[in-house]
Formats: structure tokens, C-alpha cells, sequence
């Protein structure tokens, strides 16, 4: 069943119409089960709109740690702009609208059966699943970086201890030392994130260690608002910040974290005083434990339900799908959720069933009063979610319009949150 | 008919559209508003204003005006331009009915 495409699923539901009409009658009197595994921008979304608006439908939200702090904002807190606790966001929300919380790891899907196993050996029954995992990381791709080696040149890039462990290397780092950031290959969560962080933590250097350097050594040749971040970096950093793109020596080959050296594919080594090292990434492991994932290691899916191709009734929200031209973001999770809730909300109850729309922006702050932006609308196609009618902030823009972005940032921050988790 | 009539596929929903035609159907509005409610906040103060109770004529002028570039916001052009009259009239209508 695992390697079967849903046009396989349509042909087997036409060739034995007849015969599967008994049992399909069994079925739904048992269907009403939506388990959802990862309560992140995507999940806790999925979780909140079906059970918000088809209270008859029993769902359940899996999710390994008590509480969630966003990706999204992590790099304000590096920066100083935000403390941890407004950027982690408890569960409470979401059983209040009756969803069944579940504080565990989930281990095993079994599609056939329709059943998740979680670590604890206990197995959870499902009509229809959403995984929303969110990012894995590639460990072997650059030599002598592992899991072990995040602990001295954190990745930050699933927040939480991670990220408050960057924090505490940023701002204890050597006077006037060199700080290396090597950001990851694409496709990866946050297009923006790493050279937002890179203004972030230039803004800390600014204040406490104005000597300090941050060297990006990039596998890419460019970057998502590379214009914008540039400008930021020669308006506000000069002279702190060297990008090293992928064609100019920037590709990193091994890593050695006693030494705190970083060498590039050309042999060049790098001490580091302190480094940020984001990993290749791949969809959450659990989509591959059940069979969601294709060579990419990212998960295909129905640009118009969120469904996977691969698996039957389970659907993929978030940085784990293969969404087409949406870039990884909370925001576009949150925006795949709520088609992923409708489509599953009909396939359950009947309820409506609207065309998919999505829609994405990506704030960045680049300094205190400063943020720029891109988005755009999609809508599905036979082939993907294709992006329409894209924007992003223009060089040059006065400083109340960057003022007001910033504002505008912040308000979307409490909004999504609340929208997610409230 | 309006035009996305056809999209909807579920019995009872369809027919409480059919009543309300004219009015901006508040089930497709609430579907749109997901959209909305990722930036704009009942009670918000500062960077984004909220949106619920606006009075629907004003909503739909609003979008309009954002559509047709007489209001200056990149985002929410975009956002404008991927809706239709109907939209934005369902949208209005649900919002409308919403205490901020």
C-alpha cells in the first residue's frame, strides 16, 4: 500500500464498487478519528480548525514536548529583542477547544491499519492522519558533524535548547573573536532565517563586542532577499559581515569541533571562536516511518487537499511536504493547515468543500526598528502550489516604512501564535 | 449562480449558501477569513488593525481600494487582487458579525 499513488487508489475504489460497499458502511460508522503527529505552526492549526469547526470528530494531537517555541522569532530572542518565554507557547489553547492532547513521541504508523504506535508501546487508532513532523536533519554531509557536534556549534534550527545554547555562545564569545555561520543547503525551513539571524547577531556583537566578525561560508550561490539583507548589513554592520557564496569557496567539507575549525571543499580552514552550523535538512522522520516521503526525503502531496501521494488517508502540512513554490515557513504551514483541515473535515462529514487558497510572508528584522518582507499568493495546479502575484520590500525604503514593517511584524507574531495555539 | 457553486461538494452547507444569496455567504467567508486571521487579531493595538464588526460596505471598499491601488500596502494589494467580488463580500459578512 505504501508505494501506491492515489490514482492507484481510485482505480482499486472502481474496480470493487460493489464489493466495497458493505464494508464502507461499517466504516463510517466508525470514522470520526483525526490524528494529527506534531503540534507546530502546521499541526496545532490542523488540530485546532477540525475540531473547532466539526466538534463531533474526536482529535487528537500528538506532540513529544509539553510546550513549543516558535522558529519563527528565535532569531529575535539571539538578538535580544524577544525573551524565551514570549516565543514558547503551551497546549492549553487547543485542549480547551477539546482537542486530545497527547504528550508523546510517536514511533510507528502502520497505514494498512491505520494506527499510530507511540514510544510507550501504546497504539492510537485513525481514520484520517496528519503528519506535521517538520524538519529532520542530514548528518552526514558535511564530515565531523553530528549530533554531537551541534552541541558545541549549535544548529538552532529546531528551537528550543538549541537555540538558547547559540544565545549563550554568541554572547560569550571572545572579544573581538570570529563568528562562522554555515547555512544549509536548499530546500530547508525559514528560507530567510540564516541572514536574519546573521543580522541578529551582528546586532549583538554591535552592542558588546563591536571587534567581533561573522563569516557566512554559504553552499549557495544566493539567497532569499539577498538585495535587502546586503543593504542591511553595509547600513548597519559595516565592515562586520563577509558572505562567501558556494562558487566562491563558501561550500564547507568537514567540520572539527575540538579544534573549532571549519574547512571548505577548497581546503581553506577557518577558526572559528564560535559557529552556527544548520545542516542539510529532510522532512520529519516520522513521515518517512510511514511511508510519506519520496528520494527527496520531503513528502508529495495534493496541491488542492495537502494529501500525501504516497499513503492513503494520511495528509503532510508544513515544512515536510513538497509544497511547490511555498517556501518552508510557519506562516505556510499555518495557511496549509486550514485546506488540510477542510479537506479532511469533508472527507468526514460532508462539510463544504471550498477551493484550496494559500498564502505566505516572511518577515525579517534586520535591525531594532528596521524589517522587510516577501510573500505572495498560490493556488493549486495539477503539478504543484504555484505562487501568483509575489512582493517583497523594495531597497531603499524610508525608515518609517521599515519602522512600520517591523511594527507589523510583531502584530503577526501575536496574531499566528494566538491563531495557532489560541 | 455564483461562481464558486460548483466547488461546493457538501449537501447541507450548499443549501444554507443558496439561502443566503446576495448577503456574502458567511460558511465561505469563514473559510476565506483563515486567510485573514494569521495577521489581523480581534483587539490588537499597534502594526495591524483588527477587522472584525467593520461594517461590511467599508470592508469591501476597503479591499477595493487596495485592489485598485488607491490604498498603499503590497501585501494586502496582493491579498486584494486575489479576490472576487464574492470573496470579498463573504468575507465582509463574516467579519462584520464578529465582536472585536
Amino acid at each position: 500500500m505504501i508505494d501506491m499513488t492515489r490514482r492507484g487508489f481510485g482505480r482499486i475504489a472502481l474496480a470493487g464498487g460493489a464489493t466495497l460497499a458493505a464494508p464502507s458502511i461499517l466504516r463510517a460508522q466508525a470514522k470520526g478519528r483525526v490524528v494529527v503527529i506534531g503540534g507546530g505552526a502546521g499541526g496545532g492549526t490542523v488540530a485546532k480548525y477540525v475540531k473547532k469547526d466539526a466538534p463531533e470528530l474526536d482529535v487528537t494531537l500528538i506532540e513529544a514536548n509539553p510546550s513549543y517555541t516558535t522558529c519563527f522569532y528565535s532569531n529575535l530572542y539571539i538578538g535580544g529583542m524577544r525573551d524565551f518565554e514570549s516565543i514558547t507557547h503551551g497546549y492549553d489553547g487547543l485542549a480547551g477547544h477539546g482537542v486530545n492532547v497527547v504528550n508523546a513521541v510517536a514511533s510507528g504508523v502502520d497505514a494498512a491499519a491505520r494506527t499510530v504506535t507511540l514510544e510507550d508501546g501504546s497504539v492510537v487508532a485513525y481514520d484520517k492522519l496528519v503528519l506535521a513532523p517538520g524538519i529532520d536533519f542530514k548528518w552526514d554531509l558535511i564530515a565531523g558533524f553530528d549530533e554531537a557536534a551541534a552541541e558545541i556549534m549549535p544548529h538552532a534550527y529546531k528551537a528550543g535548547p538549541q537555540t538558547v545554547l547559540l544565545k549563550e555562545k554568541v554572547d560569550g564569545m571572545a572579544e573581538g573573536g570570529t563568528f562562522v555561520m554555515v547555512p544549509p543547503p536548499n530546500p530547508y525551513r525559514c528560507p530567510p532565517g540564516p541572514y536574519e539571524r546573521v543580522c541578529m547577531i551582528a546586532k549583538r556583537f554591535k552592542e558588546s563586542n563591536p571587534s567581533a566578525k561573522i563569516i557566512i561560508l554559504d553552499p549557495k550561490e544566493k539567497h532569499s532577499k539577498q538585495a535587502l539583507f546586503q543593504e542591511a548589513w553595509h547600513q548597519y554592520y559595516e565592515g562586520m559581515i563577509e558572505w562567501v557564496p558556494g562558487d566562491f569557496g563558501g561550500k564547507v567539507a568537514s567540520i572539527d569541533t575540538a579544534a573549532m575549525t571549519i574547512t571548505t571543499e577548497d581546503g581553506e580552514v577557518f577558526e572559528a571562536d564560535a559557529a552556527n552550523v544548520i545542516p542539510a535538512q529532510k522532512a520529519g522522520m516520522i513521515a518517512e516511518i510511514a511511508g510519506a516521503t519520496d528520494d527527496s526525503g520531503w513528502c508529495p502531496i495534493d496541491p488542492h487537499s495537502m494529501a500525501s501521494t504516497m499513503v492513503e488517508d494520511i495528509y503532510v502540512v508544513g515544512d515536510s511536504s513538497i509544497a511547490g513554490d511555498m517556501p518552508k515557513s510557519g506562516f505556510s504551514a499555518n495557511s496549509q493547515a486550514k485546506v488540510c483541515a477542510m479537506a479532511i473535515r469533508h472527507e468526514l462529514t460532508g462539510s463544504s468543500l471550498f477551493p484550496a487558497r494559500y498564502r505566505n510572508t516572511c518577515w525579517s528584522t534586520v535591525a531594532e526598528a528596521d524589517a522587510v518582507k516577501v510573500g505572495a499568493s498560490y493556488e493549486p495546479t495539477d503539478e504543484k502550489i504555484a505562487s501568483i502575484d509575489p512582493f517583497i520590500s523594495e531597497v531603499g525604503e524610508s525608515p518609517d516604512q521599515r519602522l512600520q514593517t517591523r511594527e507589523e511584524a510583531d502584530a503577526w507574531y501575536d496574531s499566528i501564535t494566538s491563531d495557532i495555539f489560541g | 449562480m455564483r461562481k464558486y457553486a460548483g466547488w461546493l461538494i457538501g449537501s447541507g452547507l450548499a443549501c444554507s449558501f443558496a439561502g443566503e444569496a446576495g448577503a456574502g455567504d458567511l460558511a465561505y467567508g469563514e473559510y476565506l477569513a483563515g486567510e485573514c486571521v494569521a495577521c489581523h487579531r480581534a483587539g490588537a493595538e499597534g502594526g495591524i488593525p483588527p477587522i472584525n464588526s467593520l461594517p461590511a460596505p467599508y470592508f469591501v471598499e476597503a479591499l477595493k481600494e487596495y485592489k485598485e491601488g488607491e490604498r498603499d500596502h503590497a501585501l494586502m494589494r496582493t491579498v486584494a487582487r486575489s479576490l472576487g467580488d464574492t470573496e470579498m463580500e463573504a468575507l465582509a459578512a463574516y467579519f462584520e458579525q464578529l465582536e472585536n
